[in-house]
Order: C-alpha cells, then sequence, then structure tokens
C-alpha cells in the first residue's frame, strides 16, 4: 500500500451500507468520505479530490448514470458502480459512460476491496503516462516490445487480431470491457455491431491460452455484459 | 365478430349441399341427414343457439329441395315426408342443446381447474415466503444477537461461527428473494429474450466460475466440440439456467462426487448436459422436479423449490426442452436444447 491513504468518496443514500463501508474501508487503510445524494457527491469530488468514487445508482435525488456522464466531462477519477442485479442495461451504459467497474448488491466487502486495488493500479499507470512494457499476470506473460506471449514460459502463436485483443485486455486487466467498447477499440467504429468477430477471436484466443477453456483462469465472460482479464 | 355467427351456418349448409349433389348424388338419404345433423352439431358448439336453429331450417329445406324427389322441388311426393323433416328439426335442435350444454360446462371446469391452480399456487408462494425466507431470517437475528449481547463471553471461535452463519445465511436469504421475484416476472409475462448469438463454452465457463465457492472439492469437467455452433440466446438466462441446474446438483450428491458438463449438436439444436453421480431420481419425480414449488423430501435439503422451475421457463421460452434421466453407471443426467434457428417457439 502507498505510504499516503488513498481516500474513497462513497456515494450512496443508505446509511447502513454507508456504515459498513466506512468500517470494512477503513480497516484497510483507506480513507472513507461519505455522500448521500448525488449533488453533495459532486461537490465533495470537487472540493476533496478523493482517489476513487463509490457510486450507487439508486439515488433520491439524481440518476446515477447522470452524475456519471456529468461527472466525466471533467474528472477521470475511478468509479466503481453499484447495481441491483439483472439491471445489465445499467451496468452496460455505467461501463460506457467510463465507469471502471461495478459490484452487483448484495456484494462481499473481499470483492469490493479486489475491485478498488485493480481500479487504483489502472489510475496509478494512466497518472505515470508511461506503459510496462511487459505484462505478467500469473503464468501468462505478454511482451509489448517483441509482440511475444508466453503461458508458462512457452511462446504462443498468435494473429494480429488475436494478439491485438489481448493486448487491449491485458492494458486494462481486472477490468470488465463492454463488448462494444472493445469492437470500438479493438476493430473500430465501424464494427460496433459485429458481436459475432469478437466471440470468434474470444474463443480461438481462449482456446490457445487456457488449459480448459471451459474453466478459464484468465478469459472470463462477464454474461450479458462483456469480458474481463482477470488479474492473478 | 357477431354478423359472423350468422352468416357462416348457412354458408356451411350450403357448402355442403352443393359437394353432396354435386358429388354424392347416389347417396343414401339416411347418410346425408347425419351429415347434416353433425354439421349442425358442430355449429351449435362453435356458434350458440340461435345460428342453429337458422341452419337446422335451411338444412331441411335444402335435404328437401335438392334430395326428396321430385328433385328440385320443395313439396315431396310422399306426405310421410313431413314427419320425416319435424323429426329430423327436433333431433337436430335437441343434440345441437346438449353439445352446447356440455361444451359450457366443460368451459367451467377448465376456468374453475385454472382458479384452482392460480390459488394453490398463491398458497404455495405464501407457505414458501414465510418458511424459506424465516428460517434464514431466525438465523441471522439469533447469531447477531448473540454477537451484540454476550460479545465479551464469547470466545473468538464462537464468535467466527456466529459471524460465519450469518454470512451464508444472508446469501440463502438473498437467492431465495431473486428466485422468487424471477419467477413471479415470468409468471407476469415479464420475460423478455435478449437475445444475441452466443457461445455454450462462455456461458459454462462463467457458470462454473459463478459457482466456485460451492464447488470446492468436486472434480468438474466440461466437454465441448471445438466445431459447436454459437446459438442465438439471451446469455444471461441461459447462464441463470446453467446456474440454477449446476446448484441443484450440489444441493442433490454427496459433497467431493463429481461434475460434467456436456454440449454437442443434435439436429437443429445444440444439447447442454449436466452429468452427476448422486443418488438419482425416482421415475415418478423426473418430471415434476421441474415445477414450481416442488421439492423431494420436504426440508431435507434447503431450497425454494423454484431453481429447477424458473430453468424450464428459460428454456421453454427459447423454444427448447428441459428434462432429466438416469446416468448409465448411477447418477443422473439434466439436459437442455436450444434451437440452432431463430423463431422457436415464442414465450
Amino acid at each position: 500500500m502507498t505510504s499516503v491513504r488513498s481516500s474513497i468518496l462513497v456515494i450512496e443514500d443508505d446509511a447502513d451500507i454507508r456504515r459498513f463501508l466506512k468500517v470494512g474501508l477503513g480497516n484497510k487503510g483507506y480513507r472513507c468520505l461519505e455522500a448521500f445524494q448525488g449533488r453533495q457527491g459532486l461537490t465533495e469530488v470537487a472540493t476533496r479530490n478523493p482517489d476513487l468514487i463509490i457510486l450507487d445508482l439508486g439515488l433520491p435525488d439524481m440518476d446515477g448514470l447522470e452524475l456519471l456522464k456529468d461527472l466525466r466531462r471533467w474528472s477521470q477519477i475511478p468509479v466503481i458502480v453499484l447495481t441491483a442485479r439483472g439491471k445489465e442495461k445499467d451496468k452496460i451504459k455505467a461501463l460506457d459512460l467510463g465507469a471502471d467497474d461495478y459490484l452487483t448488491k448484495p456484494f462481499g466487502i473481499g470483492e469490493l476491496l479486489a475491485r478498488i486495488r485493480a481500479a487504483l493500479r489502472h489510475a496509478a499507470q494512466r497518472a505515470s503516462g508511461r506503459d510496462e512494457s511487459v505484462f505478467e499476470n500469473g503464468a501468462l506473460k505478454v511482451d509489448f516490445i517483441r509482440r511475444q506471449v508466453f503461458v508458462r514460459g512457452s511462446e504462443v502463436r498468435l494473429t494480429p487480431m488475436e494478439y491485438k485483443l489481448l493486448v487491449h485486455l491485458a492494458r486494462h486487466v481486472g477490468k470488465v470491457l463492454t463488448q462494444q467498447q472493445i469492437l470500438k477499440d479493438v476493430w473500430g467504429a465501424a464494427y460496433l455491431e459485429k458481436n459475432l468477430y469478437l466471440r470468434v477471436h474470444m474463443h480461438q484466443l481462449r482456446h490457445k491460452l487456457e488449459e480448459d477453456p471451459a474453466q478459464p483462469r484468465w478469459l472470463v465472460t462477464e454474461p450479458g455484459v462483456g469480458y474481463r482479464l482477470r488479474a492473478e | 365478430m357477431p354478423w359472423k355467427r350468422y352468416v357462416v351456418p348457412p354458408l356451411l349448409i350450403l357448402l355442403w349441399t352443393t359437394v353432396a349433389y354435386l358429388l354424392f348424388p347416389t347417396m343414401e338419404p339416411i347418410n346425408l341427414v347425419m351429415i347434416y345433423l353433425l354439421v349442425n352439431v358442430l355449429i351449435a358448439v362453435r356458434y350458440g343457439q340461435g345460428p342453429v336453429i337458422v341452419s337446422t331450417l335451411l338444412s331441411i329445406a335444402a335435404f328437401d329441395y335438392f334430395f326428396v324427389p321430385p328433385n328440385l322441388k320443395f313439396t315431396p311426393e310422399d306426405e310421410k315426408y313431413f314427419i320425416s323433416f319435424v323429426i329430423m328439426f327436433f333431433v337436430i335442435i335437441l343434440t345441437s342443446r346438449l353439445a352446447i350444454k356440455s361444451r359450457k360446462s366443460a368451459d367451467k371446469a377448465v376456468a374453475a381447474e385454472m382458479e384452482a391452480e392460480k390459488e394453490r399456487l398463491t398458497s404455495a408462494l405464501l407457505s414458501s415466503v414465510s418458511h424459506d425466507l424465516r428460517t434464514p431470517l431466525a438465523t441471522i437475528a439469533g447469531a447477531a444477537s448473540t454477537l451484540v449481547a454476550q460479545d465479551a463471553d464469547l470466545t473468538g471461535e464462537d464468535r467466527r461461527n456466529l459471524q460465519q452463519m450469518i454470512c451464508q445465511e444472508a446469501e440463502r436469504l438473498n437467492e431465495h428473494v431473486e428466485n422468487l421475484l424471477q419467477i413471479t416476472r415470468f409468471e407476469s409475462g415479464g420475460l423478455r429474450l435478449e437475445k444475441d448469438c452466443g457461445s455454450v463454452e462462455e456461458i459454462v465457463g462463467s457458470a462454473l466460475g459463478r459457482l466456485r465457492p460451492f464447488l470446492e472439492g468436486r472434480k468438474t469437467s466440461a466437454s465441448i466440440p471445438d466445431d459447436l455452433p454459437l446459438v442465438p440466446f439471451d446469455a444471461l438466462l441461459i447462464e441463470q439456467a446453467l446456474v440454477n441446474l449446476l446448484d441443484n446438483v450440489v444441493r442433490y450428491t454427496p459433497a467431493g462426487s463429481p461434475i460434467d458438463i456436456r454440449a454437442f449438436r443434435e439436429e437443429g439444436t445444440v444439447v447442454v448436459e449436466v452429468l452427476d453421480r448422486g443418488p438419482g431420481v425416482p421415475p415418478e419425480d423426473r418430471q415434476k422436479i421441474f415445477e414450481k414449488f416442488y421439492r423431494r423430501e420436504e426440508g431435507a435439503v434447503p431450497g425454494t423449490g423454484l431453481g429447477l422451475a424458473i430453468c424450464r421457463s428459460i428454456v421453454r421460452a427459447h423454444g427448447g426442452v428441459i428434462g432429466m434421466r438416469p446416468r448409465e453407471g448411477g447418477g443422473s443426467v439434466f439436459h437442455f436444447s436450444l434451437p440452432l434457428e431463430e423463431g422457436g417457439k415464442a414465450a
């Protein structure tokens, strides 16, 4: 953990959930700021500049998605969204609007802490402005300079498109990317409707990298939302 | 449309008369009358009392004109035919009335049956809510209040046990609520499919991933051919169906026993199978386990009796079929099919 305590702003109208987050986050060394409404939340962001925001989408005074849209006009602070089960559309919208991750209520503190760590790591990487030259995630290794991929030390041959897809996932390790985001960033804006391309290439990539493609370690599917390269 | 009731029956009579006159000029009059009778009874069942009186009169007139000698005249040779006409009229009307009556009481029986089913559902729902929701709640309240009231007297281990109980029961509670919400949504016709070409392999992977904590110590294998085609399905719902099937297997088979998943192509569908090495299901229960609130050995294993019913709703909405059969060498095979072509039966 960094020497300066990271501060996390929780925008959530339910007092009990705020309380449990305050305890859970506080024990792990985070400083927890609280807002129980959207507007108050935006003010807190502007005045106290937290390192990360946990945003409940169901706020009393404004739509959480609206808040996110507003926020993204002037801030790149990592945001983790809390939603109810079955609201896949909201999850996709939140991710497309620039949320870094989501968590479905009810959730355990362990899950939340893992998401927070991943989001803070990305933010730090973004801020440093330099990309790593090698990506290592357990037994998976990508050498960005030589454009080589290794699983358990042995090289795996990928097509240029598969490589591009893997690199994109690796640059966002731990984060869910929506199908639309991946298609736009890897294939280009003209391919937004080509879910089939994405499925086929993910299939090939999984078969080349995973020991058991039906029980993947790294390339996991979030049904109805998108894909995530699981951090190890 | 009401006018149809008086237009269609005469047309039917005219149609039959034309057919009989042109094609069966040599048919015995008694056979012709029988067919008039049949057509009128059908009219009675379909269109009711008023139309059948009209069509009966028309039938007699047509029979008289076309088939009673001398042909193509209304006045018969033999006056005894008038008695036949009167009898024909009453036979048709009486038979029709009986037919209408029995149809009405059949309708009533169906309505009563549906009403009874609805009531059974409501009471099952209530008992499910009160029992299955209260049990975990009681545990949570009890464990939490012990932690609050006796904190100083508890050993570290006691405390951990109570805490674990709260976590576990809260999760169970959440699962119950999710199931109840989902089945209510399905029942009220709120099931809308978001179909997209989907990969069975991905769904299997994410379902197993979601259940990972409950699969501890079990060997899981998945055999899915490399060239299995993509299937048009709602990924979220099909994952849910698979999670429910697997969850059911986890509950009803001994800890540590293996679970296998298979998928293959079969006659325009993709079939997904979940195979276990549990105790199996007796033949009389093999259909019933997919019904709402049906639970074997009531209370022996915690559950809402909704998981498999939800599976069935989801698979049916995709136009597929779900079922189970015994597995060779012991255990069960749960299987469901998904049509490869769009336009399977709508929800």
